[in-house]
Parts: structure tokens; sequence; C-alpha cells
């Protein structure tokens, strides 16, 4: 109990930050057709 | 004048909606239950108000046909009936306005209340714009206008119009008493309606300004902003009824458990009423019902009260075709002829093209349907945070019964889900759970696990509100200059709604001309001449086993009425040889043809316009 008090707020912060980033990353394609120049962004 | 007539729907939907609270506390009051709060009181006799309004429509649908007589005399006897029901009404609305005083109370609640305010207008101004929604362009607007003014009966043209269910009689009325516009209004107050459920369910768990982020994010969420507004589908009825359902499971304490017990099968059938996975709603209230009573006959009432309020689209189903879930049956029944294509074409629109029943793969699928959504039905229109939000599940307070009834609704829903379509757009009727749920987590989570958890949660809220914004608003941008009155209808419907332009060209074409015409495009809503749906995979009509060869077709058409063909843009593949073969023996002689401008590909974000020829052939006698 004691390790996952201290680990777990990381591994939790950590496993939002995988999650945001693959959610997000997902709608590039939707991004890069209604404003073509942030196509520049991902070169 | 496009804000005049919105005022005048929003206007009927209140009136609308007075009538259903006033009809439903009445029923509450002779059932002899009280809920805990106002607004609770409020949740609960619109839900009861509405079941019964939709059921009687549906009856009336059925037995005389919706016409403007016949609804208004409906909702007159209905205003009637609610009797002592007006009398508490008032008294609601006062306390229900001071509660509303005090949740807004601190800084926090009112800088949330005002982003509330902000999402519902955008919303509600958005479902004031003409229809241009695919799916209900295609049936969930098209079919109850077709029966409208007459006793309903089955349209085998459209496959889809069986699927209808009582939440499309609300669309029925709206269509009735004034246009797509009251249509959509009523969805999108049905999601106003949903939204005030999930507040109020939040709040019991956590504090109100949570109970308001809540809310918030369940209206800002893409998916949510898409269907009260513009979508045109009334699944978010079932979203409202499930939340009502678990509260009053939630409620059942004390000496009128029972009748709560009753009342949360009501809506629980309500909620099955809107479509065909709803029924996974009464299967578990009725468990629940069963593990609280531990009473066969209880058990027994309640499913009586679910199957009362539920089942008469699956009885109509059953009466037309022997099949009650036409045509997912159809091949065991028996009583009507099956169309292999059409079913297998249906199968294929409701399954997602990346399903599959491998067990690994159905994990991966509730991982997936939001970071790899576009593969799994629309998934990612609900945003991250309820994946983001799961590991913080552990620290909601297990032990209240609410809780339990809202994992295993939506737990339930989740698990059918994965197993037959593995489509999450069908899931919007879970949401509101899965998010006071998860929300529940993360207010528990910010109070208990430090300051890390806290940054967490609210930064993957915050960039979340800042995505719904601009995604929310950079979408509305093409509908606010037509419900603001800045635009024409005509101008708009040419620009945004799939084959308008051809449905117009036809509508001209056909206008001083006798005879039906078969149609090959899936958006029909705005033709105004007799039409009947010819693409095989829509129609239960066109098998392409049973139209071989010309003779056959000409047959057929003559049978059916049909004296004009529209070509647009090509005919189906199933079909095509058989009738170009038609179009060289002379028998289909073009008439007519022009270029139309339609939208293209799988959703008209990507804004992709494509020009297509239209060509309108005479069936020659």
């Amino acid at each position: 109990m004691r390790t996952f008090r201290k680990f777990g707020p990381m591994l939790f912060l950590l496993w939002l930050f995988f999650v945001n980033i693959l959610y997000y990353a997902q709608f590039r394609e939707l991004a890069v057709s209604r404003f073509p120049w942030l196509a520049h962004l991902w070169r | 004048m496009a804000l005049a007539v919105s005022a005048g729907c929003a206007v009927l939907v209140l009136i609308i909606f007075l009538i259903t609270v006033a009809l439903g506390k009445h029923i509450l009051e002779i059932a002899g239950v009280t809920a805990d709060h106002s607004l609770d009181t409020v949740l609960f006799s619109s839900g009861a108000g509405f079941a019964v309004l939709q059921l009687l429509l549906g009856i009336l649908g059925l037995v005389a046909g919706l016409t403007v007589g016949s609804v208004l005399a409906l909702l007159v006897l209905l205003a009637i009936a609610g009797g002592r029901g007006w009398k508490s009404l008032f008294r609601l609305c006062r306390e229900s306005a001071m509660d509303l005083s005090v949740v807004f109370k601190s800084g926090a609640a009112r800088a949330l209340g005002l982003c509330i305010f902000f999402f519902l207008g955008l919303e509600a101004l958005l479902s004031t714009a003409p229809l241009t929604g695919s799916d209900a362009m295609h049936y969930h607007f098209t079919a109850p206008l077709v029966e409208i003014g007459s006793p309903e009966k089955p349209i085998f043209w459209l496959t889809h119009s069986f699927f209808i269910g009582l939440g499309h009689e609300l669309i029925g009325l709206g269509l009735v008493l004034g246009g797509d516009k009251l249509a959509l209004l009523l969805i999108f107050f049905g999601g106003c309606l949903t939204a005030a459920a999930l507040f109020q369910m939040a709040r019991k768990w956590m504090p109100l300004e949570w109970a308001l982020a809540a809310a918030l994010t369940f209206l800002m969420t893409p998916m949510v902003f898409w269907q009260i507004s513009t979508a045109g589908s009334p699944d978010i009825w079932m979203g409202f009824y499930a939340v009502l359902a678990a509260l009053a499971v939630g409620q059942a304490d004390g000496s009128s458990a029972r009748r709560w017990l009753i009342l949360a099968s009501v809506y629980a059938g309500a909620g099955a009423s809107i479509k065909y996975t709803g029924w996974i709603l009464p299967a578990v209230i009725l468990l629940f019902v069963f593990w609280m009573t531990r009473s066969l006959l209880w058990a027994a009432l309640c499913s009586g009260a679910a199957l009362a309020t539920g089942v008469l689209p699956l009885l109509r189903n059953f009466l037309w075709t022997g099949d009650p879930f036409f045509p997912f049956l159809s091949r065991w029944m028996e009583k009507v002829a099956v169309n292999e294509y059409a079913l297998e074409s249906i199968q294929a629109d409701v399954h997602s093209h990346a399903f599959s029943t491998q067990p690994f793969h159905i994990l991966y699928f509730l991982a997936a349907m939001t970071v790899r959504g576009a593969d799994y039905g629309l998934g990612h229109y609900f945003g991250p945070v309820l994946l983001a939000f799961l590991p913080l599940l552990f620290f909601c307070n297990w032990r209240a019964r609410l809780v339990w009834v809202a994992a295993a609704l939506c737990g339930s829903m989740l698990l059918a889900n994965a197993l037959t379509t593995q489509m999450a757009r069908f899931l919007l009727p879970a949401y509101p759970l899965a998010l006071a749920l998860a929300i529940f987590g993360a207010a528990v989570a910010t109070r208990e696990g430090g300051a890390y958890v806290r940054f967490g949660c609210v930064v993957t809220l915050a960039l979340f509100g800042l995505f719904c914004l601009a995604s929310d608003t950079l979408y509305a941008k093409d509908f606010l200059p037509v419900s603001l009155g800045l635009e024409s209808k005509v101008a708009f419907l040419n620009r945004m709604a799939p084959d308008y332009q051809a449905a117009t060209f036809v509508n001209t074409a056909l206008a001083q001309r006798t005879g039906k015409v078969l149609i090959f495009f899936r958006h029909s809503y705005y033709l105004r001449v007799p039409y009947e749906d010819g693409d095989p995979s829509e129609s239960w009509k066109m098998n392409p086993g049973a139209l071989a060869s010309p003779q056959t077709l000409l047959a057929f058409l003559k049978e059916q009425g049909i004296a004009w063909v529209v070509k647009s843009p090509e005919y189906p593949e199933p079909l095509a040889k058989v009738f170009e073969e038609c179009e060289k023996e002379g028998l289909l002689v073009p008439e007519a043809r022009t270029e139309a401008e339609t939208l293209s590909g799988s959703s008209r974000i990507y804004n992709i316009r494509l020009k297509v020829p239209v060509v309108l052939m005479r069936v020659a006698n």
C-alpha cells in the first residue's frame, strides 16, 4: 500500500500523458484537411 | 425572421415540457413516490410524462396517424390529465429556481455556469438550422415524414424504417407541429434534460463545482454537441431514461422502495423503446429488482411495467413482419421473404469495420475506441476523459447503490456493444452514466491523491475543454449564418445537405408528372414527389437475386407503380448490369439530366465535395 501511495500518482500522470498524446494525435489528418498549413508542424 | 420562428418553436417545446412535467407529477403522486429534491422531482416527472407522451403518440400513429388535429388533441388531453400536477408545477419551478441560485453561489460555480450557458446556447442555435444530418435525412426524419397523415404502414423500400422507435414519435410530433426545426429542438431539449439528470446524479456524490464540471464536460463533448444539435437522432432520449432509471433505483429505500423500482422499470422500458439495443436497460434493472426484493412477483410486475412502456415498436414489427427485431431475425421467422443482400448490407452497416469477437480484441476495443476512434464508429468524439480517468474509478464510493446501478448499466451497455457491433457511437446513452462515475473518481482522487493527481486531472479536463471549444465552434461556423437568419435556407441546404441538389432536381423535373420515382441516393428527406429507394442495400424490396433480367425488373417496376428512375451517380453495383441492359433495350429512356454537387466521404467535416451526374429516366410502356 505504501509503494502504491508512493508511485501511484506518478504512474497515473504517465498514464494521462500517454492517453492524451494518443488521443489528440489521431486528429492530425482532420486538422490538416481543414488547415493545410498545419502539415508543416509534423514534418 | 429565422430567429422569430426558432423562438416560436422554443415556446412550443417549453409548453410540451410543462405538459409532460404536470402529467408526470400527477403520475408520481398517484404512485405515492416523492423525490428528495425539487429538481429531481421535475426530472422524474418529465421522464414519466415524456414516456407516456411517446407511447400514446406511437399508438396514435399506428391507429389513426399523426396529424395536426390528432397531435393537438392528444396534447390537450394530456394537459387535462395532468390535473393536480399543474398546481405542484409552479411550486416545483420556484423551488428549482431557488436551488439553482444556491448552486451558483461560488465564483467557480458561476464560471462553470457561464461555460455551460455558452455551449447550451451554441447547441440551441445549431438545432434551429434546417436538417442536414446524414442518418436523419436517410431515415430518422424521413420515415416519420413519410408516415405522417395516415396510419403507419411498413416501408419495405426503407429497411431502416423498422428501426423506428418511440423516440421517433417525438420527431413525428415535431414535424407535424413545427417542421424539422421543432423536431430538432425537441432532441436538443432531450440533451438538456440528460445534462440536468447527470448533474443531479453527480451532486449526490461530489461537491457542486465538480458536478457542474461533469455537466459541462457532457455538453461540450463533440459527440454530445453533434448529437443534440444537428445530427437529428433521438438516441439522447435513451441516455435521459438510463440516468433516470439509475436515479430511481438509487431512491428505492424505505416504504416506497418497491414503487420506485416500478418507476425505474418504466424509465428502462421507455429507454428500450428508442432502439433495439436499449433492451439491455430493462434487463439490468430487472436484475437489480430481483436482487433487492428477492421476489419473482415484483420482478414480473417490473417486467410488465418495462414492457408496457417499451414493447410497442417490437410488437409493431412483429405484426408487420413476424420479426420483432426486423430484419435481424428474419432468417428464422420466415413470414417475410429474406433479402440476403439487404440483410448482409444492414449487418455490415451496424458493425465497425475493425469488428472482431476475439477475446483480446474485445479488450483492445475498450481502449482503442477512444484513441483509434475512426476505426470504431467515431469513438474519438467522446473525448479522452473516460479512458484517462479509468484508474480513478477505484476511488468511487462502491458502497453506494447508485454507483453500482450506474456502473452496471454502463458496463452492460459497453459489453453488449463490444460483443455485437463495436460501434462506439451507439454508446451515447451510456456516456452520461460513465462520465458521472469518472468525474466522481476524479473528485475524490484530487482530494486524497495529492498534488500530482490533482494537477493531472485538472490539466486533462482543461485541455479537453480547449479542444472542445475549438472543435465545437469550428463545427458551428457552418451552421450559424442560417440559424441567425444571415443565410437563406436554400443556400444553406445547397451547401450543407448531402444530395439536396439531386432531390431538388427530381422535385422540379417531376412536379407536373405522375408515377413514383425510383432513386439510388441515400438522403431522400427533401424529396417532395412520390418515390421509393432502389438501393438494394437500403431497400428490402430490391432483391438482386430476384431481379436478374430486364423483363423481371420491368415487371417489378410496373407492379410498384414506378414510372421514373433516377441514375445518380451510377446504378448500385449488384443491379448495375440489369439496369444498363434495360437502357440498351430502350426500356429506360433518358428524359432530363443535370450535374449536382454533393458531400462525399465518411464525414462532412472533411468537406470533400463532388460533382455527380443526375439522369432522370422514363420507364417505357
